[in-house]
C-alpha cells in the first residue's frame, strides 16, 4: 500500500490529478475533459501513461 | 509479451470496461496484468487523499485558463507554501473550537483575590482559593455559572443571572450580591437589587433585597443576615463572621494564609462572631484564635493548637 502510494505520488502531475480524478473522485473521462478542457482522448492517454508508470514503478522496486 | 494488437489507450479503455473480448482476453494473459489489478485495487481502497484532490483540482482550474493546456505545469514551488496555509488554518480552527465548546475558568490562589469581566460586562471579584467556571459562548442568553468558594457579583441588566453552587442558586436580573459556598456553608448576601436564593439542602427560595443576607451552615438553622455594609468585607482587606462554627473560620484563615490547622482535642463547633484582616497573618491569628481561648505554635505553614 505504500508502495502503491509511493508510486502515485511519483507520477508526473498532470497523470496523476487525472488518475485519481478517475479513481478516487469516481469521475468519468468526460467529466475530467470537461474539467480540465481538453478532449477525452488526451485523458485517456494521460490514464494509459499514468497506469503504465505505476506498473514500471512498482515492479522496479523489490 | 508484446501487445500488438492494443493501442495507446488501452488501458483507460480497460478501466471503462471498453475492452473487447479478444482484448481483454490478451490482456489477462500478458505478464503485467496481475499489477494492474492490484494497482487500481490499491488505488481504490485508498481513502481520499483530500491534499491531492484539492491540488489537482487547483491546477486544473489554473490549466483551463492556459492556453497550452497539456504542457501547462502547476507551479509546484508553491505547494509548501499551501501547506503551511493549510496548517495555520487547521490549528485556528482547531483553537476556536476548543473556545468556543470549553468551559472558562477563573481561580484565585490562597491570600489573593482575582478580579475580572464577564463577557456583558458585569464584574466578578474572586476571594482567595475560589474559582468560577462559565461557558462565554451564547453567555448573554444564558448567564449562569458555577462557583466554588466567595465572590462577589456586581451584575449588568440582562437576563436571569445565576450562580451556582453545590449547595444552592442565586438568580437576580442585575443587583451587586456576595456569595460564599464553601463546604457545609453557604452564604449570601445582597448589596443592591433583588436577589433569589434557592437552598438546596432544603428546597427553600428566599428573596432577599439590599442589606439582607441568608446563611445556612450544616447542622445549624438557616438564618437571615442583616448588615450596613456596601461590599463584602474581604474586598476591605477583612474577613466578618457571625455566629459561624469556629472550624469555618479556621478554614477561611487557611485559604487566606495558606496555613493548617492540626488539632485533637477541641471542639470546632465553637460559634464565632467577629473579624480578622487579610493583610497581617500574625494579627489575624491572634484576634482569632485569643476570642476562643485558644493556644497555638506556629511550625511554618503549620498551626498545631493546644487544649
Amino acid at each position: 500500500m505504500v508502495k502503491l502510494e509511493n508510486a502515485i505520488s511519483s507520477l508526473p502531475e498532470r497523470q496523476r490529478e487525472v488518475f485519481l480524478l478517475n479513481r478516487i473522485e469516481k469521475k468519468t473521462y468526460k467529466e475530467i475533459a470537461e474539467l480540465s478542457g481538453v478532449s477525452v482522448k488526451a485523458i485517456e492517454k494521460l490514464i494509459h501513461k499514468a497506469l503504465l508508470k505505476l506498473r514500471t514503478e512498482i515492479e522496479n522496486i523489490p | 509479451m508484446q501487445m500488438k494488437n492494443l493501442d495507446n489507450i488501452f488501458l483507460s479503455r480497460w478501466l471503462n470496461n471498453e475492452l473487447s473480448e479478444d482484448e481483454l482476453t490478451q490482456f489477462k494473459a500478458s505478464e503485467h496484468y496481475d499489477t494492474y489489478v492490484n494497482i487500481i485495487n490499491g488505488t481504490d481502497k485508498l481513502q481520499a487523499p483530500s491534499y491531492n484532490l484539492n491540488e489537482a483540482f487547483l491546477s486544473i482550474k489554473k490549466s483551463r485558463n492556459a492556453k497550452n493546456i497539456i504542457s501547462t505545469k502547476a507551479p509546484s514551488k508553491n505547494r509548501w507554501q499551501l501547506g503551511i496555509a493549510a496548517s495555520v488554518i487547521l490549528l485556528i480552527g482547531l483553537f476556536a473550537y476548543i473556545n468556543f465548546f470549553s468551559a472558562t475558568v477563573y481561580s484565585s490562589d490562597f491570600g489573593k483575590q482575582v478580579a475580572f469581566e464577564l463577557p456583558d460586562g458585569s464584574k466578578v471579584l474572586l476571594n482567595s482559593k475560589s474559582s468560577i467556571e462559565f461557558n462565554k459562548r451564547n453567555w448573554n442568553n444564558n448567564r449562569t455559572l458555577k462557583l466554588q468558594g466567595e465572590a462577589f457579583f456586581d451584575v449588568e441588566k440582562g437576563n436571569t443571572f445565576t450562580v451556582k453552587t453545590s449547595q444552592g442558586e442565586v438568580s437576580v436580573l442585575g443587583t451587586e450580591f456576595n456569595v460564599k459556598a464553601v463546604t457545609d456553608l453557604f452564604k449570601v448576601s445582597c448589596y443592591e437589587g433583588k436577589v433569589k436564593v434557592e437552598d438546596y439542602t432544603d428546597s427553600s427560595i428566599r428573596n432577599l433585597t439590599p442589606s439582607l443576607g441568608y446563611q445556612n451552615i450544616k447542622n445549624h438553622n438557616a438564618i437571615t443576615l442583616t448588615f450596613d455594609n456596601t461590599r463584602p468585607e474581604w474586598m476591605n482587606q477583612q474577613s466578618v463572621f457571625k455566629s459561624t462554627p469556629i472550624k469555618y473560620v479556621l478554614s477561611a484563615l487557611e485559604k487566606q494564609y495558606q496555613l493548617q490547622f492540626e488539632y485533637q482535642n477541641f471542639d470546632d463547633s465553637v460559634l464565632f462572631t467577629g473579624s480578622f484582616p487579610n493583610n497581617n497573618k500574625e494579627i489575624a491569628l491572634k484576634t482569632v484564635l485569643k476570642s476562643v481561648n485558644l493556644k497555638y505554635t506556629i511550625k511554618g505553614n503549620s498551626i498545631i493548637l493546644e487544649d
